[in-house]
């Protein structure tokens, strides 16, 4: 119990205050590429308050004539990403959208860029390469550290936002990516 | 300055706007008379954590002295002072709190109670207690 007692690493938070990303921001970008050309929708950042990333997969069984499953197939392998947070006004001059001010109507205007489910999802995050944006991820006013070690190739499946009263206003957004059954390499790039 | 500086300041300048008596802050170096309004920061807790903002409890509190010491007339003041101080309170007109080039932000009430009375040696005091979101920022 002598390890224990001292104390031990153990992966803190929802996001790591390192030399990474101090503020503990992550930035995000939500691209349409429906026309055929990426068009950014949004590019900004959040607090998130929860990631959460969870691996499942399709499976079937089959079974013999005593009903005893004598094989068991597993396939349509994908995570899915949930992020929750709020989402900050980003004066930045990259932010879309736009506007290098650090005020209520910014923040408004950023909570309030329309998107769709459908669009891909980059977010940036060096500390869990699994989120991480696997195209270089974007960078915003309080998270400026850029890399591109991460495998996060996401789609939206889902997105929520939350205006309640007395709280703060929240996004909630799900996405997901589909994962490659070789599993060889330390991920997939599969889109 | 600190948020406890920081907010009871902003809070007694927007009181004192509304009331006809004194508002002082809670911790100060001048002798108080009464009627008067008294603001005082309890306690602040951050929120979200690690944002920088916070969830701040304040208590704002009128007091009078309703003896033959006490200004004429110190009843019904102190009763005007309750209730101007429950209008200015009100969700409409706290974002009024809000003023250019403050650094303190006011976002919204998250809960209040009161007036809890209390009389004690002919002093009469009113307590609101008020929790709100707020940053040190001018936005």
């Amino acid at each position: 119990m002598a390890k224990l007692s001292r104390g031990t690493p153990i992966t803190y938070g929802s996001i790591d205050k390192t030399s990474d990303n101090p503020t503990g921001v992550i930035a995000i970008e939500i691209i349409d590429d429906s026309t055929g050309s990426d068009v950014t929708k949004f590019k900004g950042e959040m607090y998130a308050s929860e990631v959460k990333l969870s691996y499942d997969a399709d499976t079937n069984q089959a079974t013999d004539s005593f009903g005893e499953v004598i094989s068991h197939c597993t396939y349509n392998q994908r995570k899915t990403l949930n992020l929750t947070g709020v989402i900050l006004s980003n004066n930045h001059d990259g932010s879309i959208p736009v506007g290098i001010t650090s005020t209520i109507a910014k923040a408004n205007e950023m909570f309030a860029a329309p998107f769709s489910a459908g669009m891909r999802l980059n977010v940036n995050f060096n500390e869990w390469h699994e989120v991480n944006s696997e195209p270089t991820p974007p960078i915003s006013e309080n998270n400026l550290a850029t890399q591109n070690a991460g495998f996060g190739n996401y789609t939206i499946t889902s997105a929520e936002k939350t205006r309640s009263s007395g709280n703060y206003a929240e996004w909630t957004i799900s996405a997901i990516e589909y994962l490659s059954v070789d599993h060889g390499g330390d991920d997939t790039t599969a889109d | 300055m600190s948020y406890r500086n920081q907010s009871e300041a902003a809070m007694a300048a927007y009181l004192q706007e509304k009331v006809g008596v004194p508002v002082l802050v809670g911790l100060r170096d001048e002798v108080k008379s009464m009627p008067c309004v008294v603001v005082s920061f309890v306690s602040a807790q951050e929120n979200p954590p690690d944002s920088g903002n916070m969830d701040i409890q304040m208590q704002i509190m009128v007091q009078s002295q309703i003896d033959d010491e006490g200004a004429p007339g110190a009843l019904d003041v102190h009763e005007a002072t309750v209730s101007e101080i429950d209008t200015a309170l009100g969700s409409e007109l706290l974002p009024g709190i809000n003023q250019a080039g403050d650094s303190f932000h006011y976002f919204g009430k998250q809960e209040q109670s009161g007036p809890d009375r209390e009389l004690q040696d002919m002093v009469v005091s009113e307590m609101f207690t008020i929790t709100f979101a707020a940053a040190l920022g001018d936005f």
